[in-house]
């Protein structure tokens, strides 16, 4: 008899575990509310600024969507593959987001000791951890979800049915790619060697896109005779043909019939959605069962695979920074030692990288408009142009937002020894600026230079591009560190965290801002060299017209630079006193 | 050497640390003593320029530490109570970090880190990645730290949790050494005995006030106890009252 109790007592407490599991999260939440030290004003501002850029948000929306179902003779839009396209992008960023978010909170968070002492089964562990990413991530989307699902449901003028099961749809959608990418994790982490773990990485993650490449080269071409490009995917994803049982048609016409009030289609889509969770969550568990004590156990013990070699490093960075102090180039070669044997941040740059990769590949294969006048073809190369440099720096955008913007919090727990240390604040940033930057001025170089001459545009263009990059660039990655000095956050538990909370967010949108008021000049001035061939064509006046727009941009930047840094610095100023 | 005027410091309605003034003198061992939050962690984190007080002044070697903090800076080296340093740095590069930080001069860095290195026992270890250590062997990394500029000026806080017997019996003689060679020690602990055994200066601070303050002899004067151990004092000092 008593040991039945035990055992009722034991599946109770089993239960009971997972919710109990979670109250720290939540509790830390409610308690940076707290006004016990005074009124939570970067919380609060945070918030508001939150709420602004959803409001923003949904007005861009809306505005956009009512545009599109203006009637057009030649044009006849249905929503649901935009709805597709939305579903597959998200989708897409959760499972990369979720791989990455889990493999920092299960391999490198504070309290994973702790936890794994506590007399808590395997199931709880894995969801709390689950939840825990599925919260980080889903901010996010709530943000930019929000005024969507607000936005189609005005445009498709939706029943109250679309307002209540909609929500339900989407998360059941997007539940699979948490645990997905959790298992990827799992799996990736187990299968690194205890040495040269990263080596191992980056030709598994070379081997993939090349994989990826061919696929898309020769799958695609077999489904669709007419795909010839990795942007065809997503054409194919969302066009619902030939894939008719494919998810992201299925859910998006679903959404669709359910705004017209009929629910069949999307029961047997929250049903289809249910159990592929379910499969994903006892896929998950056996993994996290199997491999997760013993590769956390190996990472424990293998805590010493040193990358950059100490003297080398030194050596270099005192070569490539000569010119900084040396205070600021103390800084720097930390920088480098804590990023390159960071597994999390170079996971996420190789993405990323990835990313710029695609992207260029993606240049390489648009072909010019046929059968057209001399004019079209010029507004042609004024928006290849202009489209080049505005995708290149959402690239460096989000680059400089996984990076740039939490490298100030990523001081966490040691932040005391720079606070103790004879340093300025401005000091500081300047190293991270310094380390950054230079990492992005080759990427810029990069991405400007493949995709100019993937366009084969003239070489002087590609100049200008690569020159109105690197400018804009500075201005992105200054933004970045006034915002990340100005959000900091050195309480976090995983670094993980960093890049969804919601300074980051007011970052990125702070960056877009930036960047379009960055597109004008650089608009106009390649506007005016292509459009204009009789007053630009020559060597001297076109000097003189890519002179001017380099100018603006720069004037622009250099403004947008100060100010961030002035503001991180007083904002670092008054933590580091 | 050091010297805090009339310091408070407010979190929100709560009072850390009240109205507070302390001379230390150069070349002395000062014990802070108290116990847990009584204000010794913050007072100290005021005194290194972590912390910025609400109110009061601060003056370490002659200068202002917040007209002039980078030169206060300089003079101090500081060995917090949770020792948390960059986990995915060497010993060795984390000291070459510090170096650089505190401008020490190129041809004797190497000298310095050998030496320090040898003095806390870190030599095996110091090409290993911090996050491999001991909670012991990063505090005596971060000792390391402290010492590897030769401040004028040494503040540790907690300095004995997490040291092994010999550890701990290295870490004594070695302040005893450093007040030899005429750097001001401050040293906030729980341990009376070491206080007692090492401190030239004493004060217990309770509930952000200090209580008393003075040599081991001046505390017994004025608490009128002549024969009595520094825990006997302590305790009586500290103890909460009641009154009916």
């Amino acid at each position: 008899m008593e040991v039945e109790t035990s055992k009722n007592d034991q599946s109770q407490f089993r239960a009971r575990a997972a919710i109990t599991l979670l109250t720290p999260p939540v509790l830390s939440i409610k308690n940076r509310w707290s006004s016990r030290y005074g009124l939570p004003r970067k919380e609060l501002f945070s918030a508001l600024l939150t709420v602004m850029m959803t409001v923003g948000l949904y007005a861009c929306c809306t505005t956009m969507l009512r545009e599109l179902s203006q009637p057009l003779s030649h044009f006849h839009l249905t929503y649901s593959p935009i709805i597709a396209a939305l579903l597959a992008a998200m989708f897409i960023m959760t499972l990369l987001s979720a791989s990455v978010s889990a493999m920092s909170a299960l391999y490198a968070s504070k309290d994973i000791d702790f936890l794994l002492a506590s007399p808590v089964s395997e199931e709880a562990l894995v969801l709390t951890k689950v939840a825990e990413i599925t919260l980080s991530l889903f901010w996010m989307l709530f943000v930019f979800g929000i005024p969507l699902y607000l936005s189609f449901g005005e445009a498709l003028s939706a029943d109250v049915l679309y307002y209540v099961i909609s929500p339900i749809l989407v998360f059941a959608f997007l539940a699979p790619a948490v645990l997905f990418g959790t298992t990827a994790a799992i799996l990736f982490s187990s299968l690194l060697p205890a040495r040269g773990g990263r080596h191992a990485f980056a030709l598994l993650f070379a081997v993939s896109i090349g994989l990826f490449f061919a696929i898309i080269n020769n799958g695609a071409k077999l489904l669709l005779p007419s795909a010839t490009q990795s942007s065809s995917v997503l054409a194919l994803l969302s066009s619902g043909s030939p894939w008719y049982l494919l998810a992201t048609s299925s859910i998006a016409r679903s959404i669709e019939t359910l705004a017209q009030g009929n629910l069949a289609p999307t029961t047997w889509a929250i049903g289809a959605c249910a159990g592929i969770t379910t499969l994903a969550w006892v896929i998950t568990v056996v993994f996290f069962k199997k491999l997760f004590r013993r590769t956390h156990t190996k990472l424990q013990v293998s805590s010493s695979p040193l990358q950059l070699d100490s003297r080398l490093g030194r050596s270099v960075a005192r070569v490539l920074f000569a010119m900084t102090r040396r205070g600021t180039r103390a800084l720097i070669t930390k920088e480098i030692f804590a990023f390159s044997r960071e597994l999390t941040q170079t996971l996420q740059l190789v993405m990323l990288l990835t990313i710029c990769a695609l992207y260029s590949y993606n240049f390489s294969h648009i072909s010019p408009p046929t059968r057209v006048g001399v004019e079209i073809l010029q507004l042609w190369d004024v928006l290849m142009t202009a489209l080049n440099v505005l995708l290149g720096l959402m690239v460096i955008l989000s680059i400089s937002s996984r990076f740039v913007f939490p490298s100030v919090s990523l001081e966490g727990n040691s932040l005391w020894v720079i606070q103790s240390a004879p340093i300025s604040p401005r000091d500081i940033l300047r190293a991270k600026y310094t380390s950054w930057f230079s990492l992005i001025v080759i990427v810029s170089l990069a991405i400007f230079s493949a995709g100019g001459c993937a366009m084969g545009v003239e070489p002087r263009v590609i100049i200008a591009s690569a020159v109105s990059g690197i400018i804009i660039s500075h201005g992105i990655v200054t933004l970045g560190l006034g915002f990340g000095a100005r959000f900091a956050r050195f309480d976090w538990e995983h670094a993980g965290q960093l890049a969804t909370n919601t300074g980051n967010l007011a970052y990125m949108a702070t960056g877009v801002l930036l960047l379009a008021i960055n597109m004008v000049p650089v608009t106009l001035m390649f506007g005016a060299y292509y459009l204009l061939p009789s007053v630009f064509r020559d060597d001297m006046a076109a000097l003189m017209l890519l002179a001017s727009g380099v100018t603006v941009l720069s004037i622009i930047n250099i403004t947008v630079g100060r100010v961030s840094i002035s503001i991180g610095a007083r904002a670092l100023q008054r933590c580091l006193l | 050497m050091i010297k805090l005027t009339q310091v408070s410091k407010r979190f929100g309605s709560f009072l850390a640390v009240d109205n507070i003034s302390l001379s230390v003198p150069a070349g002395s061992i000062f014990a802070f003593l108290g116990i847990n939050g009584a204000g010794k962690t913050t007072t100290i984190r005021m005194m290194t320029g972590i912390t910025q007080p609400t109110s009061g002044s601060i003056t370490v070697g002659g200068f202002d530490l917040f007209r002039s903090p980078l030169e206060a800076k300089a003079i101090i080296g500081y060995v917090p109570d949770r020792p948390h340093i960059y986990p995915k740095l060497t010993g060795r590069e984390f000291l070459y970090f510090i170096c650089d930080l505190y401008r020490v001069p190129a041809s004797r860095i190497d000298h310095n880190i050998d030496r320090v290195l040898d003095e806390y026992s870190m030599r095996p270890w110091q090409d290993a990645l911090v996050e491999s250590y001991s909670h012991g062997m990063r505090q005596r990394i971060a000792m390391c730290a402290a010492m590897v500029h030769q401040p004028q000026i040494l503040v540790v806080d907690e300095p004995m949790v997490g040291l092994d017997p010999h550890g701990a019996h290295d870490f004594k003689e070695s302040l005893k050494r450093y007040a030899k060679s005429g750097v001001t020690v401050f040293l906030s602990t729980h341990s009376l005995d070491v206080a007692e055994e090492l401190a030239d200066h004493l004060a217990i601070i309770h509930k952000g006030s200090i209580l008393t303050s003075g040599t081991l002899d001046e505390i017994r004067e004025i608490s009128g106890r002549p024969s009595e151990d520094l825990e006997g004092m302590f305790l009586e000092l500290t103890t909460p009252r009641f009154e009916h």
